[in-house]
């Protein structure tokens, strides 16, 4: 990255300004239907429940947490591709979840997402050109041979591939039109949904830096999902860990990594392999016991204590706390902007030992 | 089977398991895809060698073919062995290699749902799965099911033995495979991406797992996975594969700190790190893997390679020892690309 | 870079996967492996379809069907209802290539008319219910709630009637005629469509590429004519195509038992029960076995054809 891209955090620079996006308190239900005729609700999945984000323009905020955590469908809520059940999502001082459909549609041209499998976000029926198309024409703005050819040049495509179908591209080229057709149009903020996950090791680095590239050159500020964390330590500004539709720590990345305050946290960082099998072998992984629990029915008070590697190490009567409080995000470490939900939160450093 | 029949006490000592200048070919309407081109690898008693490469690579294909799982049509088979203990298995009658197949070499697959029935119990296919190598009545096998439920760490062994595989989570689905595939002690287990549909935190526990279970059984594992970061925490020797060949092979530490062949090179040098503060800017390795069917000519990385020069063209390059008794590569420049990963380091 | 002078390499190596710039040819697209340059997407799918041999075959012999079944005015030798009382049940052959019936009709001359029919019926049976099942299918899948659960209830019920019992039920109710025919085949044969249809609707309905015209905002209409129907279609399509063999039986299994068409017409199932009737008759086999052949043979090359459309209409078989 260069100096065009501000550090994250809550520095005093960044305390000034307004933030690009601003979500505050957003809360996702699914309802449990049952019934043959009419649909009863019988119980809610807690997707998301209660988070709280802000992103700097020109910044990249990582959400983390493995499948299951929310971390798509708050993205998704935040865009809107999935109705919000509580809570506000404000863009560059648009209050999201307050517009009309019309409004929102042309909301649409700052707010864009690029997907996590290539081969299922590409109308396989529509030929590239057509793809790209269709977002001018849908946001009302000429679209002529030297808009796409350009667009194309962005993402590293040549342009004579343009009438082509998707089928006839390798998974890499695929994910360079579906940044092309993010980026189309300029928008302010896009979310980047797992969108190396699936691609092989050696194009992985080709789609980073090409982002990388993008928001240089075009200002743009970053919603990262990820569950990869070795992409997320390079690519990220920010970091929000989240677990079982909350976010449990937040931090500067390198806070993050190197002084993680959330036994969850910890736990995740220390199962990810390093490609050093040196560093591997005087590591220590924290192995989590079970499953994550069910959305539907959460556990109460702290919702990782069920796996808590700490929680085992408590007195009982911390442990009632666990049970009984839900902990708030507090503030930990010295560093400004780093939170943690843990009533114990304590430093541990887990990437090198 | 019993373990001293097989071992040739006379010989050399033969390696547990030997794939020796396997081809496995492809015919399609689009040219013969080479998938295994001339593979040779062996492993031994509580020893994992991993076998690294990006997808269609053909780094599983030496594997399926172990395993009989290669239909063939369309495969061909133009060169190659397999030794159990020195024992050719391509050479047996069908029905002693089924006989091995499944009771001395297992298999985990990625996803663990194409290989549990969904009609049947968790519990009943285990025991099947033993009854079908060893004489012993119905309960004793669901006894050992639920014993293998329990060593696998999936709590409540007692109810879950009872239940279907989609009344268990992922983490637990992959556990009940690998107790399926423990039915009949093998000797060897192959592990086909056996983590990359699961979580890290779910990784982590299989993984601790399978050591476990190395530790108390000896058990040979060929660990196949495109991940770096897994291999370089479990594998003891490492194979990386390149359009249907091996390129370099060697011991992990040789792999991680002097690679040898421009591919590895490029792999490592392309991956973001964990324990890094932001890396000035990622080193990927332009343009994408050949298709197996139109491989390049001489050395098949020489199109994507920065150290390619006329040397690479003539002739596919031999795995030729490098530094070391066990590392070896498939490159002309594999000097240079020492000094080139030196350098680098050093930065 | 690249080293090989073959053209076909050169013309494969179509996209550059660099975030560099690298120039073209310098990595070979996998999945562009023996293809020539750009082609419709016509000439894909007819390239697909041809290398079905069955297929292939299947498609000459409906096209002959069709023809024999446009130029049936014209080329019959007979007059398909022409009684001849002085000649009847003459064996194939001499003036009469495939015999005549009881009542001295021209067997030939019957079976080509019974051609027009069945074919008539099969098209049309197959067009109304794709019309109905895709449209009410459609709503159901992707409006979901009340409309979702009136069609599935119903096609339930369609479904929970044994296919003949519903059919002569139906052209009970509207009369003889092979208007009624169609119309009960056309009843009965809208469910499964509909169903098809709507658990397509549903995967697609949720998959990233409409997720992503969301994104773009794209209105539901759109998403439904652009994004979801044209990938929708194409099972239903098939499932249609297989379904005029299923109507062709159908019809003459009506018309054996006696209801749908008028007695006296040349209609395969018709001539099947009047050629039963003269079994015991030595060496009159020829009366049920021709009719009989015909339907097996229409009903055959439909599905091979729709077998060959399968393969050929999937973008993502090459």
């Amino acid at each position: 990255m260069t100096a065009a891209a501000p550090q994250g955090g809550l520095g005093t620079a960044d305390a000034a300004r307004q933030p690009m996006l601003e979500v505050r308190n957003l809360v996702k239900h699914f309802p449990i239907r049952s019934g043959v005729f009419f649909k009863r609700t019988i119980g809610q999945v807690k997707a998301v429940d209660g988070v709280d984000l802000n992103v700097y323009r020109g910044q990249t905020v990582a959400l983390v947490g493995e499948s299951g955590c929310g971390k798509s469908t708050t993205a998704r809520a935040i865009l809107r591709l999935l109705e919000p059940t509580a809570g506000e999502v404000v863009l560059d001082g648009v209050n999201v979840t307050g517009l009309g459909k019309q409004d929102l549609r042309k909301a649409r041209r700052d707010m864009q997402i690029v997907f996590q499998d290539p081969y299922a976000s590409l109308n396989p029926r529509m030929t590239i050109r057509q793809i790209l198309s269709e977002k001018f024409q849908l946001l009302g703005q000429e679209v002529n041979r030297k808009t796409i050819s350009d667009l194309l040049d962005t993402v590293g495509l040549a342009e004579e591939y343009a009438d082509r179908y998707p089928h006839e591209f390798s998974g890499g080229q695929r994910q360079r039109v579906g940044i092309a057709r993010a980026i189309a149009m300029n928008p302010k903020f896009i979310v980047l949904d797992e969108p190396v996950s699936a691609l092989d090791v050696s194009i992985q680095a080709q789609i980073v830096n090409l982002l990388e590239d993008l928001q240089d050159e075009l200002g743009l500020t970053y919603l990262f999902i990820a569950h990869d964390l070795s992409v997320v330590r390079h690519i990220a500004d920010r970091v929000a860990v989240m677990y079982l539709g909350s976010v449990v720590e937040i931090a500067d990345r390198d806070d993050l990594f190197d002084r993680p305050y959330h036994p969850y946290t910890q736990a995740l960082i220390s199962a990810v392999p390093i490609p050093d099998p040196r560093l591997e072998r005087r590591r220590e992984r924290i192995v989590l016991r079970g499953d994550v629990p069910n959305p539907a029915n959460p556990p109460s008070g702290c919702r990782f204590r069920t796996r808590c590697w700490k929680f085992e190490q408590l007195s009982e009567s911390d442990q009632r706390r666990c049970i009984e409080e839900p902990p708030p995000l507090y503030d930990v470490g010295d560093n400004p902007g780093h939170q943690a939900s843990c009533h114990f939160a304590s430093l541990r450093e887990v990437v090198r030992a | 089977m019993t373990g001293s029949a097989d071992i040739d006490l006379d010989g050399p000592p033969a390696p547990l398991l030997e794939v020796r200048d396997l081809r496995v070919h492809f015919k399609t309407d689009y040219g013969t895809v080479k998938a295994v081109d001339g593979v040779s690898w062996s492993v031994n008693e509580g020893e994992t060698l991993a076998i690294v490469g990006e997808s269609g690579s053909g780094k599983s294909v030496s594997a399926m073919t172990i395993l009989g799982l290669v239909p063939s049509p369309p495969a061909t088979f133009p060169s190659g062995d397999i030794f159990l203990r020195g024992r050719s298995l391509l050479k047996m009658p069908e029905r002693q290699q089924r006989k091995l197949r499944g009771s001395q070499i297992a298999m985990i697959f990625q996803d663990p749902l194409t290989a549990l029935n969904p009609v049947f119990k968790v519990g009943d296919q285990i025991a099947e799965m033993v009854r079908t190598h060893q004489d012993v009545s119905k309960h004793t096998a669901k006894k050992r099911a639920l014993d293998l439920l329990g060593e696998v760490g999936i709590p409540n062994p007692a109810v879950r033995i009872n239940q279907y595989p989609h009344e268990f989570s992922g983490g637990m689905r992959q556990r009940a495979m690998i107790a399926m595939a423990l039915a009949n002690d093998p000797h060897v287990l192959l592990a086909d991406e056996p983590t990359t549909a699961l979580d890290v935190t779910v990784q982590a526990q299989i993984m601790a797992l399978l050591e476990k279970l190395q530790e108390d059984r000896n058990t040979a594992i060929v660990l196949i996975t495109h991940d770096l970061g897994v291999v370089a925490s479990y594998a003891d020797r490492i194979n990386v594969m390149y359009a249907g060949r091996i390129v370099e092979s060697g011991t992990a530490d040789e792999i991680f700190y002097s690679p040898r062949h421009a591919y590895t090179y490029g792999l490592l040098s392309s991956l973001p790190r964990m324990d890094q503060s932001r890396q000035a800017r990622l080193q990927p390795i332009k343009g994408i893997p050949p298709s197996l069917a139109r491989v390049p000519q001489g050395c098949p990385f020489h199109p994507r390679c920065t150290f390619a020069t006329d040397a690479c063209l003539p002739q596919v390059p031999e795995l030729m020892p490098v530094d070391g008794a066990g590392h070896s590569a498939a490159c002309v420049h594999s000097d240079r690309v020492a000094i080139a990963y030196d350098e680098r380091v050093t930065q | 870079m690249t080293t090989t002078p073959d053209p076909a390499t050169a013309a494969q190596a179509v996209f550059v996967e660099s975030a560099e710039h690298a120039g073209p040819g310098e990595a070979p697209e996998p999945q562009q492996q023996g293809k020539q340059k750009s082609h419709g997407q016509f000439a894909d799918m007819w390239r697909r379809f041809r290398r079905n041999r069955l297929a292939m075959a299947g498609l000459v012999v409906v096209v002959i069907l069709i023809v024999l079944a446009l130029l049936q005015p014209v080329i019959s030798p007979y007059d398909p209802y022409d009684q001849n009382l002085l000649n009847t049940l003459a064996s194939p052959g001499g003036d009469h290539l495939m015999g005549t019936d009881a009542l001295g009709r021209d067997l030939f001359s019957g079976l080509l008319y019974g051609l027009r029919l069945a074919l008539l019926v099969g098209l049309l049976t197959m067009l109304g219910s794709m019309t109905l099942g895709v449209t009410l299918g459609a709503l159901a899948g992707y409006r979901g709630k009340i409309a979702d659960g009136l069609v599935m209830r119903t096609t339930d019920i369609f479904l929970a009637f044994p296919f003949l019992i519903g059919a002569i039920l139906v052209v009970r109710t509207f009369g003889t005629g092979v208007f009624q025919v169609i119309i009960a085949l056309v009843i009965l044969g809208w469910p499964t469509a509909a169903r098809l249809m709507r658990g397509q609707i549903l995967a697609l309905r949720e998959s990233e590429y409409v997720e992503a015209a969301r994104s773009i905002g794209a209105s539901d209409w759109r998403i439904v004519t652009r994004h979801i129907l044209p990938n929708a279609i194409q099972p239903v399509f098939i499932y249609s195509f297989t379904s005029i063999g299923v109507a062709v039986v159908a019809m003459a299994s009506l018309a054996y038992l006696g209801v749908g068409v008028p007695p006296d017409t040349p209609e395969w199932g018709r001539m099947i029960n009047m050629g039963i009737e003269q079994v015991q008759v030595a060496g009159k086999d020829f009366l049920w076995m021709f009719p009989s052949a015909a339907i097996c043979l229409t009903t055959l090359v439909f599905a091979f054809v729709a077998d060959g459309l399968r393969d050929s209409l999937d973008p993502k078989l090459r």
